[in-house]
């Protein structure tokens, strides 16, 4: 316990005192991100190409693709992905968009689901976001018991203590905001300001193409690498602590614009 | 087996004669055949792209030659002065031996 206080402090120290020296260098620079920004966002083809595809293609026993019942330009789907995760009857639980069209491919299409790890349900996770690209991220933390429990067991998560370093999430992204880490701003992950730093949003631009792997991931895929890097035991992908967390995360972005898939480092 | 690849031309509206920039990416590995997989120890053979041709109409207009040097998922952007309606076409080829072609009607 000791030990850990001692790491603690010690790295809370090392974060202040590089904060206090000027003109640090960043990973990437405002200038390169301007250059990266201009490009075309390898993420958007994946979504276009690879999503778009898997959209299309009729699968399963009942020949159905998902362009069958939703269209693209239908403005009562895309509205509706923002409200994900979404409290579902069916199952009596909250779900996470990618499980959500695990349950549509069961279901109406009698084809065994893409796991949550694969990348066809990473595609067509980011296709459905790309689609609804403008419209304003909207979940719903309060309407039913159930969904309330998701809420506080989600904010539960998000501050619990834990792994070889003892840290939450909230120790990065509440507690040491404004000050730096790998050569890189903290930041808060909602809306609006905290502690007068301005958020990212982090749920509108999830999913996401990671510049650092080449690869496109969704949210719940980044809290893993997120947990791996704090030193905690990853949280395996659709499980009730995941949905909750994920949950919360993007009821902080309550109201901002999707911009999906997203260019990050 | 053809890849995955976009091409945007920027800005979406032009006239005869106006130069407008051409935006292409490819989804590609480009491995340099220096990296060793973590799991097994074994080296990833390479493989990456080594040309990449452009055609206006009928004419070759421009040819690059690339290496392992590249990025992954390459982006490669060029000016092209737009003065005759023809399909605009980009071909990648791969050390593999992979075509990977698309084509963007450009209309005067």
């Amino acid at each position: 316990m000791k030990l850990k206080k001692l790491a603690l402090t010690g790295l809370f120290s090392a974060i202040a005192t590089v904060s206090i020296s000027v003109a640090q260098p960043e990973a990437i620079s405002p200038e390169d991100w301007a250059l990266y920004q201009e490009g075309i966002n390898p993420g958007e083809v994946f979504a276009e190409e690879v999503g778009g595809e898997l959209f299309n293609k009729p699968m399963g026993s009942k020949g159905k693709s998902c362009a069958s019942c939703h269209s693209p330009d239908d403005e009562k789907f895309i509205n509706q992905i923002g409200k994900y995760p979404k409290y579902q009857k069916e199952c009596n639980k909250v779900v996470s968009l990618q499980q959500r069209i695990q349950m549509c491919q069961k279901k109406y299409q009698g084809v065994k689901p893409f796991p949550l790890k694969s990348e066809e349900n990473t595609a067509l996770t980011t296709y459905l976001k790309y689609i609804a690209s403008g419209t304003k991220i909207d979940v719903d933390t309060s309407s039913n018991p159930v969904v309330k429990e998701y809420y506080e067991y989600g904010r539960k998560v998000f501050t619990t203590k834990r792994g070889k370093r003892f840290l939450s999430c909230q120790v990065c992204h509440e507690f040491a905001v404004g000050r730096r880490l790998r050569m890189q701003w903290l930041k808060p992950l909602g809306k609006g300001q905290l502690n007068g730093v301005q958020g990212t949003a982090a749920a509108a631009h999830w999913p996401g193409y990671r510049m650092t792997k080449s690869k496109v991931f969704t949210i719940e895929q980044r809290f893993q690498q997120c947990m791996k890097n704090a030193g905690m035991k990853k949280l395996p992908l659709g499980s009730k602590e995941m949905v909750a967390l994920e949950l919360y995360v993007t009821s902080l972005a309550n109201g901002a614009t999707i911009e999906a898939p997203g260019l990050v480092r | 087996m053809p890849r995955k690849a976009m091409i945007k031309l920027k800005p979406r509206r032009y006239k005869k004669g106006d130069i407008i920039s051409v935006l292409t990416v490819i989804i590609h590995p480009m491995e340099t055949g220096m990296r060793k997989d973590k799991k097994t120890g074994k080296v990833i053979p390479a493989h990456y792209i080594t040309d990449v041709e452009v055609y206006y109409g009928d004419d070759r207009i421009t040819y690059m030659k690339t290496t392992s040097g590249l990025s992954a998922n390459p982006f490669i952007e060029f000016k092209l002065k737009v003065d005759k309606t023809a399909p605009l076409k980009v071909v990648w080829k791969d050390n593999k031996g992979d075509i990977t072609e698309k084509v963007v009607q450009i209309k005067v």
